[in-house]
């Protein structure tokens, strides 16, 4: 395994009874830069970091983070990962400064600018307690604590879960502008496709415990198209459409997302009996959203 | 570490107060009614029960919001090792029940101590020290419950149930307390971690978190002969609950009314004067004697019974004090301190702790005295030979008076006793055919020329540690010569796979419980070891190890093991038995395999 990497993991698998989380996962997530991770409920997300930050161990395969095997990480290691997760977990009964006070004691690595640029995005007072916070300032008050720790990797577990507009948008500069966030790999966890569309250098997909996909968003977004064609009855059967994400009817017209597929599909359409057909792009959302429901679980008379 | 501990503090610094307060308030009040430092035992339990259950609630809550797995993730997640991070919560919990727990009763103390004349020894002054361990032990075990592994972690509420069983008195109470809080702590240490259903690699840490699994199995195994007596109940049939129960059994003479027992231990004799005795006991008073199971103990933190009593015609009341080995006396209407008692004229101090028995007698382990209010004095009446123990206080047998030791039975001049407060000499003196740990009663009647005596050893047949109950009828000439008349082997009533499970279900664990019991503690002459059971509980017991040496095998090959550690848990489950074998299917799921995986649909991650 190499040190490129900040996270490897090989023929990775998890089970819990007679399913699988996570199914002979191979990742490896290049140091910088930011990563999402996005997946459907249930894609074995949780269960990755759960791994990877030591509180669980795999049925099969190997984990490393920071190059390091996820089961035998230090305290000097973790100091090393910053770990944001969705509840933004901090003792409620506790001032915000003795927070910071506690947090700075604990990590060698402190960035006291790092913290004042952050949590300088939000209305947080030094004596407020944290049980006071909203929403969305426990969100600042956590990225900040977490980048002024100074991490090599930080990993964001769906950090503006539940967030409104104006939270979710602080939340998204205070951690663009910060400096901090430059000198480290971030991964971010999310199902919001218009934040990752706007922070991610790296679009990671897992479904069903498997990598589908590790690119550039928008290389991603190219991959995947959308016709239109107007083809009369029915149109061509499901299941010999190629490459097909999503079908839908609209005004007699057929919708097709596909992935993977060039001007040979117009060809396709054409010979199944389209008389008129048009290609346009689709945005991120739609993409991910047409590739991760493609493969959803639907109940068997269905 | 600090901060972390400084944070816990202040989390739980409002709880804390108002339980101190309550626990102040509540202690002061009855301080106020009663002599706190004089209570009998149940009073003490009580309050131990509430402070281990405040623990336990402390110790469940603080890790019960730790342990969801964002939270844990949280706590954990930091440059701080896993064991200093523990160290940070638990101390900060301590810290915080001694503060609510021993804090309250330091104040009362120190307030019966300086403000009024009741006496406050050296042991009382430990009680705080006592409430705060058993707090901290309930709190631990708590903590550790809720940490671990929730298949088998409960288990570990068992461990502060010693402190009812032990034998222990005093500091030694203390060293207990303090062993159980190690081990909890322990276990503690070994499941604070990322994962803690990890089972642990060191092998003495596997067989810490096992213990409490062990035992707890067997307790619950053991319990369930409760529901086979519950089932005999139901259908009638238990002999507990005949409406005459079996005929030569330890029951039948448990229950017998004197003169029954006396005839029923004459059946069987061939003695040319029993039909003359069977008419005597039909016309005499008999009388009956049960013996003592503990004797007041020095330096012991609570009391059988209080250490006190009243003298209402000189307006005093009299404590015993552990520290002076003499009666304190202050006022019985005022309260104010007069002075102190002791034996004799001399004052001299009493050989152990003392304590009233009826209306006319006091007693400890080696003496009985009589107080005699007239001379506001204490006299020795009865003074047992040098290596016997108090087993029954002076107590009246016709015109005498008898006194049993953990050997013999006493009789002392019933003249003499009640005319004069000399030392009382022995008239008579018989040995006992058996253990007093083991002797439920003695039946006697007054003969013209002595005594008919019925010794019946019954005790510890239904917890099975008797195994040949037995009643013994001996006749006492007025020269003292002792001959056995009858004796008769008396009926278990119940099957001894039923009585004795405790020992065949692990003779491993029930020789690790018996000597739990007996941690440091002095040996009690009152107590008598476990009879050995019978041979065929032995092949019981024997069969049940290798059952569970065969089903260790069979359990651990589907369980993930190194071959050192797999066969290592199959000799302990051939040694220990079957709740070792509970065990070891309680703490290792079974290994998980990806190739028989037919998959429905991906979990919920």
């Amino acid at each position: 395994m190499s040190h490129d990497y900040v996270i490897e993991t090989r023929a990775l698998s998890k089970r819990y009874g007679r399913k699988l989380a996570l199914d002979n996962l191979d990742l490896r997530i290049p140091r910088g830069r930011i990563h999402a991770i996005v997946g459907a409920n249930g894609a074995g997300k949780s269960t990755l970091f759960r791994i990877l930050m030591g509180f669980m161990p795999p049925s099969a395969g190997e984990a490393r983070i920071l190059d390091k095997d996820s089961q035998q990480l230090t305290p000097a290691d973790r100091a090393r990962i910053g770990f944001v997760n969705e509840e933004h977990t901090l003792a409620n009964w506790m001032r915000v400064s003795q927070v910071a006070a506690m947090q700075k004691h604990q990590y060698p690595r402190w960035n006291q600018q790092a913290y004042d640029s952050v949590i300088g995005h939000y209305h947080v007072l030094p004596e407020q307690k944290v049980g006071q916070l909203s929403r969305g300032e426990r969100a600042g008050f956590n990225l900040a604590l977490a980048l002024a720790q100074g991490p090599e990797l930080l990993v964001l577990d769906e950090p503006t879960l539940g967030l409104d507009v104006v939270a979710k948008r602080a939340f998204l500069e205070s951690l663009l502008y910060s400096n901090a966030a430059d000198d480290c790999t971030v991964i971010y966890c999310s199902h919001q496709m218009e934040e990752i569309e706007r922070v991610a250098d790296n679009l990671i997909i897992l479904e069903r415990g498997q990598l589908k996909n590790m690119s550039a968003p928008e290389d991603f977004t190219a991959r995947v198209s959308h016709w239109v064609a107007d083809v009369p009855f029915k149109g061509p059967e499901r299941h010999t459409v190629p490459g097909l994400l999503e079908v839908q009817r609209l005004d007699g017209l057929h919708h097709y997302l596909v992935l993977d597929q060039d001007d040979g599909f117009e060809r396709f359409l054409r010979e199944a009996g389209a008389r008129n057909v048009q290609s346009m792009p689709v945005s991120l959302d739609r993409a991910v959203n047409a590739f991760l429901a493609k493969n959803h679980a639907a109940p068997a008379a269905a | 570490m600090i901060d972390l501990f400084k944070g816990e503090l202040l989390r739980f610094r409002l709880w804390a107060a108002i339980a101190a307060a309550i626990n102040l308030a509540v202690l002061g009040f009855l301080s106020r009614m009663v002599d706190l430092a004089q209570q009998p035992i149940f009073v003490y339990q009580v309050f131990a029960a509430v402070y281990a259950v405040a623990g336990i609630l402390l110790g469940l809550y603080q890790m019960g919001t730790y342990r969801k797995p964002n939270q844990w993730l949280n706590l954990l997640h930091r440059p701080l090792h896993r064991l200093r991070i523990a160290g940070a919560l638990s101390g900060a919990s301590v810290v915080l029940l001694l503060a609510a727990v021993a804090l309250p009763i330091v104040l009362v103390c120190l307030y019966q101590d300086t403000m009024t004349a009741r006496v406050v020894d050296t042991r009382h002054w430990l009680l705080p020290v006592a409430g705060g361990l058993i707090a901290v032990s309930g709190y631990l075990a708590g903590a550790y419950a809720m940490v671990g592994n929730r298949r088998y972690s409960f288990a570990a509420f068992l461990l502060p149930n010693l402190f009812m069983y032990a034998q222990a008195s005093g500091m030694a109470m203390l060293g207990v307390q303090l062993v159980v809080i190690a081990f909890l702590a322990v276990l503690l240490a070994v499941a604070f971690k990322p994962d803690p259903a990890v089972q642990p690699r060191n092998p003495l840490a596997v067989l810490a978190v096992a213990l409490p699994v062990q035992v707890g199995a067997y307790f619950l195994i053991w319990m369930l002969g409760f529901g086979i007596e519950l089932w005999w109940t139901v259908s009638g049939t238990h002999p507990l609950n005949m409406p005459a129960p079996p005929r030569g059994g330890y029951i039948e003479a448990e229950r017998a009314e004197g003169k029954d027992i006396l005839l029923l231990g004459l059946e069987g004799s061939r003695d040319p004067e029993a039909a003359l005795w069977r008419e005597q006991i039909a016309l005499s008073d008999v009388y009956t004697t049960y013996p003592l199971r503990n004797l007041p103990v020095q330096g012991s933190l609570t009391n059988l019974s209080p250490l006190e009593f009243a003298d209402g015609d000189n307006n005093v009341f009299l404590v015993f004090s552990h520290d002076r080995e003499r009666f304190v006396t202050r006022g019985l209407r005022d309260q104010r301190p007069i002075g102190e008692l002791g034996v004799g004229e001399k004052q001299a101090a009493f050989p152990a702790p003392t304590m009233p028995y009826g209306t006319t007698y006091l007693y400890n382990a080696h003496a009985a005295y009589q107080y005699d209010s007239d001379q506001q004095r204490m006299f020795e009446r009865v003074r047992l030979p040098q290596g016997e123990v108090m087993a029954s206080p002076p107590a009246p047998a016709g015109d005498n008076i008898l006194v049993l030791s953990d050997r013999a039975a006493y009789f002392y001049p019933g003249r003499e006793a009640m005319n004069s407060l000399d030392l009382l000499q022995p008239l008579l003196r018989v040995a006992m055919p058996g253990h007093v740990g083991n002797l439920s009663r003695m039946d006697m009647i007054e003969l013209l020329d002595g005594y008919l005596v019925s010794l019946t050893y019954t005790w510890g047949v239904w917890s099975g540690e008797m195994q040949h109950p037995f009643q013994q009828v001996l006749r006492i000439d007025s020269h003292g010569n002792v001959r056995t008349v009858a004796h008769r082997a008396l009926n278990v009533d119940l099957p001894p796979v039923y009585t004795t499970r405790i020992w065949w279900l692990s003779p491993v664990l029930r020789t690790l419980c018996l000597r739990a019991q007996e941690l440091f503690a002095a040996k009690d002459p009152l107590r008598t070891a476990p009879q050995p059971v019978p041979r065929t509980m032995v092949w019981l017991a024997l069969a049940c190890c290798v059952v569970s040496l065969l089903g260790a095998m069979g359990v651990s090959g589907r369980q993930s093991h190194s071959p050192r550690a797999r066969w290592a848990w199959v000799l302990l489950c051939g040694v220990v038995g079957l709740p070792a074998l509970v065990s070891l299917w309680l703490m290792y799921p079974m290994r998980e395999r990806l190739d028989d995986l037919r998959l429905v649909q991906p979990a919920a991650a």
